[in-house]
């Protein structure tokens, strides 16, 4: 197993560097360091015992209206390296990344986007963390070459707390599971802003995108 | 001073410039400047707008040029010195940008956007003094601003003065009670920090105290408190704390070594092979009730691997694998490998022997299939238990074949390796594996092979796709690497940008395979990107400074500073530089007419790019960012080569790391080479001087150390310091300390190698030399991989005399069986057989053809004959 801990700004090049080798939607240095210095608690990363990092999640909060109260929290990026898949990592990276945005900030519920045909990420997001689908985006995801509809998934608070309340019976799920393994390469989830289709100005300025229930 | 001034109708024209370079218009803005200059050719502000009008059209020569005159022409006045400034930003020269901004702000005192200029790049260079200056300046000028009072304290801050700091945002907050929540937090807990740093731990926990209503980081919270409790010595109380932290995350190693402190088990700079008997149990003991208590932590058993020794370690090791091996963790082994680090104490060394024994063990039981006659009942147990999961056996296997990789035995891994494949043919992670073993062994065409089959057997996985790609790079061939790699790149028109994604790992390959090919443009096109990217990652400072003061993040800036204090150090940016400055040593060495030559390769190939790139960028579907984006005023590398001191661009790299990597020999020894080549003596004393202090032993300073010596005494000027340098080595002749240096490390292959490489320097005996580099038998060497160390002698033999390396490699061919530089036969025998088989195919597709033909000519005969 691997250390997991809360992300430091000494990991960015290697966090960058670990989306580059396993996600096909890459981000220039500036976005995570948005991501690093607005809200250093949500970001975790998977240390191996070499001090690589193997895995990370990055999290942010909705930043389209900063004066407003409501506020929800989004994954951006989720990604493991795929040598040390079959460890929980994503299951564990997740529930650290969760906890901080109840604890730290609050926030009433979290969103992401996966792709639909992401069945290993499905079931970790649906059946193990207990996130809902809420709805099905065309288009989302700017490869066009890997046509499929997305899933726009929320988990509410009311959820988070069953989600606590079942964590026992979590663990049981967890040791069920068989086909999780193939946590494909492609990743697991992520929110980015819609109309990024060209692939650019991944700066702050973009708005993420989660819809309110 | 009558130059300076402009009549009214050119003043409306030169402000009609001013208004087109802030649009970003800047050839209209040019015209309409030299419309200006026209008439008056010494307006100092028309000649430095002209100036940096040039240098966003690309001019820097010119540039630099009108900036200077326009700085002549107006030396007192502001504007010349603020274009000068923005020059200097432009080469990136922030600390000549810096002294422009000061002088710029003292001539136009008030202007406050220049302060706040200045103030940016005194906080880009750590002039931190000029910094809290300036900070002041501005925040008497705008004291109703926020980011001026955060400016402030975190001034005071950087400067040691926490009490101001500490004052002045108490002081803004008091004023300003809108504050977000979120603000409020961050700012309460940069206090903290300030009197922590302050180095009052007592009034730091207190403080700490009092705030935990405000903070929601709990977890931060507790953090911080144990860490106080450690400081202030209270342990009981600092246990506590990392206690509860280790419910949160038992897969945390602060905690845990938190705990191993608080509980006086290990401190912090102590050793665990070197612990008493009595204290090594009480530290297993400690991990004996964490491992009940967090079963599922796998940090904490594998910290019980660490800590235990003997029989007791098997018996560890086998309840560590167990598990592993039936649920079919790929990365069990990789999760060991800290078990394999050597050491000189026996019970540790002795651990791989164990893991060996104690994994064949398991093998032979599971492959005979006769569990009744095994005696050890723990042992039976776990063996039924593997036997349930049909896989387990596989693992062991793969276990095994990583495990002799490991110890440099390639004839066993392979075996293990494919009994793997024969076992589970579809698991991709064997042929990867088996691709890494190649080139491990020295094959990397083979090694390219079965990435490539691995990628094939999951098209959709990006990272056996890079993987794929790497491997096709590092066997030369970068064309292939390159398509493999942007299947998955994202596009803009169809175009992958390397750039803009800032992929350091696919530079430093490409270039690493260039330069491999002596293709010295392409290569440093490639490692300059990679520097590049690091120099952008610096100046994500420049827009971040103002975020964080604006939106309150203090404790992060804090950090930003630290980081990037240090990013140079990225392993990345050391591939790109390591390179980049070979290049520059080499375009060095091999001297004008070598470049002229490359120049015009490069001239040749730039022709069909350009061609090719122009029609990319008539697409009507691109945007003026996109284009900017797909722009390159430098396909072919021929710009980066033409330079005309090749050595001067390697010491700029250099300084960098000098000024961020102090600590690393290998600035140094990068630094006195090419300092040495550059006979700049001075500097090399400097260098000399810290090798020396980190490891005076160095095989790569042994032979440049004599190099320098051999052209500093050559230099009559510096003889007093090249003898007190001599003194302080103790060094009577060169030969003598060099035959010293051999003595010393005989047993070790890279020494031997730098001994006798001196020798040939100093025209000693050559054969002598050469059997000093030949020998392997008996020695230890530096490289992590025995093979690599011995192509390395190889290659060097080959540029001294073919007929040794010759020798060499017919010596050892054996050894290195599957080395493709030991044994070329394996290319030429797989070639011809590549070749037989496409011939084989191209006969039966030309047979197949014949008899196509002959069945239609027989056809048409009957045909004709029915038609007859």
């Amino acid at each position: 197993m691997v250390i997991i801990r809360n992300a430091r700004l000494e990991d960015i090049v290697a966090v960058q560097n670990a989306n580059l080798q396993s996600l096909p939607e890459n981000y220039q240095m500036r976005y995570y360091l948005y991501h690093f210095l607005t809200w250093p608690e949500l970001t975790h990363v998977a240390e191996n015992f070499e001090g690589k990092i193997v895995g990370y999640v990055l999290g942010k909060l909705d930043d389209s209206n900063k004066n407003a109260d409501y506020r929800y929290g989004m994954i951006t990026s989720v990604a493991i390296n795929r040598h040390y898949r079959k460890l929980g990592l994503a299951t564990r990276l997740m529930r650290r990344t969760l906890a901080a945005m109840k604890e730290v900030y609050d926030i009433k519920y979290v969103t992401l986007h996966v792709r639909a045909g992401n069945d290993a990420a499905k079931h970790l997001y649906q059946n193990v963390l207990k996130f809902e689908k809420e709805y099905v985006e065309e288009g989302y995801y700017a490869d066009e070459k890997l046509k499929e509809t997305n899933l726009n998934e929320t988990k509410k608070e009311e959820d988070e707390n069953e989600n606590e309340k079942k964590e026992g019976s979590n663990k049981n799920n967890k040791k069920k599971k068989k086909g999780r393994g193939r946590g494909r390469g492609r990743g697991k989830g992520k929110g980015r802003g819609r109309g990024k289709k060209k692939g650019k100005g991944r700066g702050k300025k973009k708005k993420g995108k989660g819809k309110r229930k | 001073m009558s130059q300076n001034k402009l009549s009214s109708k050119l003043n409306t024209l030169y402000d009609r410039a001013t208004s087109l370079y802030d649009q970003k218009k800047y050839q209209l803005a040019l015209n309409t400047i030299k419309d200006v200059l026209k008439k008056k050719p010494d307006h100092a502000d028309s000649n430095s707008l002209k100036g940096i009008l040039l240098l966003e059209l690309g001019n820097q020569e010119e540039a630099l040029k009108f900036c200077k005159k326009g700085l002549a022409k107006g030396i007192t006045r502001s504007f010349p010195w603020q274009a000068f400034g923005i020059y200097n930003k432009k080469i990136h020269n922030f600390v000549e940008a810096c002294k422009c901004y000061k002088r710029a702000s003292n001539n136009d005192k008030e202007n406050l956007g220049l302060f706040l200029e200045l103030a940016t790049f005194q906080f880009i260079t750590r002039d931190f003094a000029g910094y809290l200056e300036t900070r002041e300046i501005i925040l008497k000028k705008q004291p109703q601003k926020k980011d001026n009072w955060y400016g402030f304290a975190l001034a005071n801050h950087l400067t040691g003065n926490y009490e101001m700091a500490i004052n002045a945002i108490q002081k803004y907050q008091k004023s300003n009670k809108l504050l977000s929540k979120s603000e409020l937090i961050e700012l309460t807990l940069y206090h903290n920090d300030l009197i922590e740093e302050s180095g009052n731990i007592q009034k730091a926990n207190e403080h700490l105290d009092k705030i935990f209503s405000v903070i929601t980081n709990k977890s931060l919270w507790k953090e911080k408190k144990a860490k106080y409790f450690l400081q202030l010595g209270n342990k009981k109380r600092a246990e506590k704390m990392y206690s509860l932290l280790l419910e949160q995350n038992p897969d945390q190693i602060e905690y845990i070594k938190g705990l191993e402190i608080s509980k006086g088990l290990l401190k912090s700079d102590e050793k665990i092979e070197e612990l008493d008997t009595d204290r090594l149990i009480k530290l297993q003991n400690f991990y004996q009730e964490l491992n009940e208590k967090y079963p599922q932590s796998i940090l904490i058993k594998k910290k019980q691997l660490e800590i235990s020794y003997g029989q007791d370690f098997k018996n560890k090791f086998i309840s560590f694998i167990i598990p592993q091996l039936k649920k079919g963790i790929p990365s069990m082994f990789s999760n060991l490998l800290s078990l394999y680090k050597p050491s000189k104490i026996e019970k540790v060394s002795s651990k791989i022997k164990i893991i060996q024994e104690t994994v064949l063990e398991l093998k032979t039981h599971l492959e005979s299939n006769q569990f009744e006659s095994i005696q050890d009942e723990d042992l039976k147990k776990n063996v039924i238990l593997l036997e349930e999961s049909r896989a387990s056996l596989l693992w062991i296997y793969f276990y095994l074949a990583q495990h002799y990789d490991k110890l440099e035995n390639y004839p066993l891994s392979f075996e293990y390796i494919d009994k793997a494949i024969q076992h589970t043919p579809t698991l991709i992670d064997l042929y990867n594996f088996k691709g890494r073993l190649y080139k491990h062994a020295g094959d990397t065409e083979e090694a390219s092979r079965f990435l490539e089959k691995s990628r094939k057997l999951d098209l959709a996985d990006r990272h056996i796709n890079n993987l794929s790609a790497k491997y096709f790079i590092r066997n030369d061939n970068v064309t292939r690497g390159s398509d493999t790699f942007n299947i998955f790149m994202p596009k803009i028109h169809n175009f992958p940008n390397w750039r803009y994604f800032q992929v350091s790992w696919m530079t430093n390959e490409v270039g690493s395979s260039y330069l491999r090919k002596e293709d010295y443009p392409k290569a440093l096109k490639m490692f300059n990107q990679t520097i590049k990217n690091f120099l952008t990652y610096f100046d994500n400072q420049f827009n971040y400074h103002s975020y964080c003061l604006r939106d309150g993040h203090l404790r992060q800036l804090v950090k930003l500073i630290k980081f990037t204090d240090k990013v140079f150090t990225d392993q990345f940016f050391w591939v790109g530089a390591r390179g980049a400055i070979e290049i520059y040593s080499n375009l060095h060495e091999k001297g004008k007419e070598f470049k002229q030559e490359l120049i015009k390769q490069c001239e040749i190939e730039e022709r069909e790019m350009k061609i090719k790139l122009e029609k990319e960028l008539s697409n009507p579907k691109l945007d003026d960012d996109e284009k900017k984006i797909r722009k390159d005023d430098d396909l072919s590398g021929k710009k980066l080569i033409e330079i005309e001191n090749p050595l001067k661009e390697a010491v700029k790299i250099i300084e960098i790391l000098e000024k961020q990597a102090p600590d690393y020999i290998e600035t140094h020894l990068l630094a006195l080479k090419v300092y040495t080549k550059m006979e700049n003596f001075e500097k090399c004393f400097n260098s000399i001087n810290k090798i020396l202090e980190i490891n005076s032993n160095d095989f790569q300073y042994h032979k440049l150390l004599i190099e320098f010596f051999l052209k500093a005494e050559n230099n009559k000027k510096i003889s007093d310091k090249v003898n007190n340098l001599k003194k302080k080595l103790e060094i009577n002749s060169l030969s003598e300390y060099n035959q010293q240096f051999l003595q010393k490390n005989s047993s070790i292959i890279e020494h031997r190698v730098s001994a006798a490489e001196v020798m040939l320097l100093l025209g000693e005996d050559k054969e002598k030399a050469i059997e000093i580099m030949m020998s392997i038998d008996g020695l230890t060497y530096e490289n992590k991989r025995l093979i690599n160390t011995c192509t390395n002698v190889f290659l060097k033999l080959q540029k001294i005399d073919q007929n040794y390396a010759n020798k060499y490699r017919e010596q050892y061919c054996n050894k290195f069986k599957y080395s493709t530089v030991f044994n070329p036969q394996i290319i030429e025998i797989r070639n011809q057989k590549k070749l037989e088989k496409e011939r084989k195919k191209k006969e039966e597709e030309e047979n197949r053809q014949q008899k196509k033909k002959e069945e239609e000519k027989e056809k048409e005969k009957e045909i004709k004959k029915e038609e007859k």
